[in-house]
């Protein structure tokens, strides 16, 4: 498997101050793999993947190495990370793997913190009407990780699902007001805690007899910040964001952790409804999700069309909406957003 | 010498490929159905084939090509024409459903009811095994084109399949089904469907003949017509890996 990529990227960036032009273009591999079979029944693998599983459409709570699933904008690719790979398959019903994500490859920290290996044992069971899965893993000096997820086949439109993973205390990190400059502590307070920590998605999904499938996910985070944490968390972020813009470099750091807090969702209860109808007239396929913080009540609409114009043409477009006021999930960075696209296929 | 080793393929085949036999009287629903899916590659070791769509919707014509690999419950249909769909997978393991694309990666649950294309539903393009999911009772004989059939009405034996209901007309001196009737839940007739069996497979010594194109016709809107067109039949041993949702997708 080899996936070799070009791409130039023209930016037009629009802000109440000034207009500004980017243009940049790189080639490189984002995904390749070379795969040896031992046995018919044991394989080993290396190579620069993007590992994605479970049956969530919001995203992957049992997935340690990647929790966005990249379903939320289908046109972007997910950067590859490097793994090793052993995978044996006793019987048709279950599979064991070992996964070892050994290098960051084209993965992205937002954090800006180095990188740390993470390794994973994976076990997979597929019965008649349903399929399970679990997933241990651990990240160096990082915490133990338990998780899974499991689907089951209802009726021959209806699919009850299930994705978590948890762990003892979390590595989540936390907004504390500080006497020190520049006013705030962002740490991990909660990582020696002998809760358990993690997050909990339930689904199901129906599809209709005219074609048209509905999925509907609540998702419970009980990481995720209380009422007064996430007060907390906009103030220290507005703080931290106004010191950098006034030429305070020494923020940059704990600016770039408030992008990545460790947290999948920043709050704990979500709804998650998405509609999906593909092959409308045979070319167009039409997706709308819409998630809703249960907590500050912001939401995220994203819509999704793919029009395949002719057998190597498709046009795609994604529009995304945001709302909610300026201290809350979604609604603190992105009014809306546009994109509009080509994909020719030989 | 040439001759010799000519009649001797001809006494093999003539012993080895034996003649379907014909059904006794009191031949059961459930055993015409077992029979009939082995013409649809149900019930068989492992079997591979080549499908082309053709799906005729409000006018327009829509075309694709795919290959099946099916074993017992479980098939990969891997899409191989026209471009834009190209190194699309459909997965099947017993009820469980996953779309894969490639550049996504993440495979996606999906049900059988889902669409594929025109017509034509994901359970459609697997392999058929109507014995395993129905309860069958027989109607009586009808004559379809000419040809004898056992008129059956099958009644899926749990909520995870394809179709609640359906009438199937199966051949009495091919033992294959040469029509099919499918039911919604309130028992409205919504898609009617034909099979042609210019194919032909040997199994377990015995010429089986097998779908050469099945048309399915949308009994809502009559125009709208979708065409499965099946060629390349192999009948192989296919291993677990072919259908692990894991090495596929990673």
């Amino acid at each position: 498997m080899l996936k070799p990529r070009f791409q130039y990227i023209w930016e037009h960036v629009d802000t109440t101050s000034e207009d500004d032009d980017q243009n940049d273009s790189s080639a490189f591999i984002n995904e390749w793999r070379i795969r040896a079979g031992l046995t018919n029944r044991v394989f080993v693998s290396y190579g620069r993947e993007v590992l994605l599983w479970g049956p969530s459409m919001l995203f992957s709570p049992s997935n340690p190495f990647f929790v966005d699933n990249g379903r939320s904008d289908p046109f972007r690719e997910l950067g590859g990370r490097d793994y090793l790979q052993a995978i044996y398959l006793p019987n048709q019903n279950l599979t064991f793997s070992l996964i070892s994500n050994v290098a960051q490859g084209r993965g992205v920290n937002f954090d800006l913190s180095e990188f740390e290996r993470t390794d994973a044992i994976k076990m997979d069971y597929i019965g008649q009407n349903g399929y399970g899965s679990l997933i241990l893993s651990h990240q160096q000096d990082g915490l133990n990780q338990i998780g899974g997820y499991f689907q089951l086949t209802l009726s021959d439109a209806l699919l009850l699902y299930g994705e978590g993973s948890y762990s003892q205390g979390t590595q989540a990190l936390y907004p504390y007001q500080s006497v020190s400059p520049p006013g705030w502590d962002f740490v991990a307070s909660k990582r020696d805690d002998h809760g358990i920590f993690g997050t909990s998605l339930l689904g199901l999904a129906y599809t209709f007899a005219a074609g048209p499938t509905v999925n509907v996910e609540y998702i419970y985070n009980n990481a995720g910040y209380s009422d007064q944490e996430a007060r907390d968390y906009f103030d220290m972020v507005e703080q931290l964001g106004s010191d950098f813009a006034g030429g305070d470099l020494s923020v940059a750091s704990l600016l770039a952790q408030a992008a990545d807090p460790r947290l999948p969702l920043l709050r704990r209860h979500y709804m998650f409804v998405q509609f999906l109808n593909t092959n409308i007239r045979n070319k167009l396929d039409v997706t709308l999700r819409y998630t809703r913080s249960l907590d500050d009540d912001s939401g995220n609409f994203i819509a999704i069309f793919d029009l395949a114009a002719n057998d190597n043409t498709h046009l795609f477009a994604l529009g995304l909406v945001n709302h909610g006021d300026a201290q809350s999930e979604f609604g603190r960075y992105i009014d809306n957003q546009w994109l509009v696209g080509v994909n020719l296929t030989f | 010498m040439r001759y010799v080793v000519a009649l001797l393929l001809l006494l093999t085949v003539g012993v080895l490929g034996l003649p379907l036999p014909s059904w006794a009287d009191d031949v059961s629903p459930a055993e015409i159905l077992k029979q009939s899916d082995a013409a649809r590659g149900g019930g068989l070791p492992g079997i591979k084939w080549a499908i082309k769509l053709t799906a005729v919707d409000d006018g327009e014509t829509q075309k694709q090509e795919l290959t099946v690999q099916a074993r017992d419950n479980d098939s990969l249909v891997e899409f191989k024409q026209p471009p834009k769909i190209k190194g699309q997978k459909l997965l099947t393991v017993e009820r469980n459903m996953w779309f894969i694309k490639p550049g996504l990666r993440k495979a996606v649950p999906i049900s059988a009811r889902q669409r594929l294309l025109g017509q034509a539903s994901n359970g459609d393009v697997a392999a058929t095994n109507y014995a395993g999911d129905y309860q069958a009772v027989l109607l009586g004989e009808e004559m379809v084109n000419g040809d004898n059939c056992y008129r059956l009405e099958l009644t899926a034996r749990e909520n995870q399949v394809t179709y609640d209901r359906i009438l199937y007309w199966v051949s009495k001196s091919r033992h294959v089904g040469v029509q099919a009737e499918f039911y919604t839940v309130s028992g409205k007739l919504f898609k009617r469907a034909t099979f042609e069996y210019g194919n032909q497979i040997d199994y377990q010594g015995q010429h089986i003949p097998f779908v050469s194109k099945m048309i399915i016709i949308d009994e809502i809107n009559k125009n709208n017509k979708t065409t499965l067109e099946y060629s390349n039949i192999q009948v192989v041993a296919l291993p677990d890996r072919i259908f692990n949702l894991q090495l596929l997708t990673h």
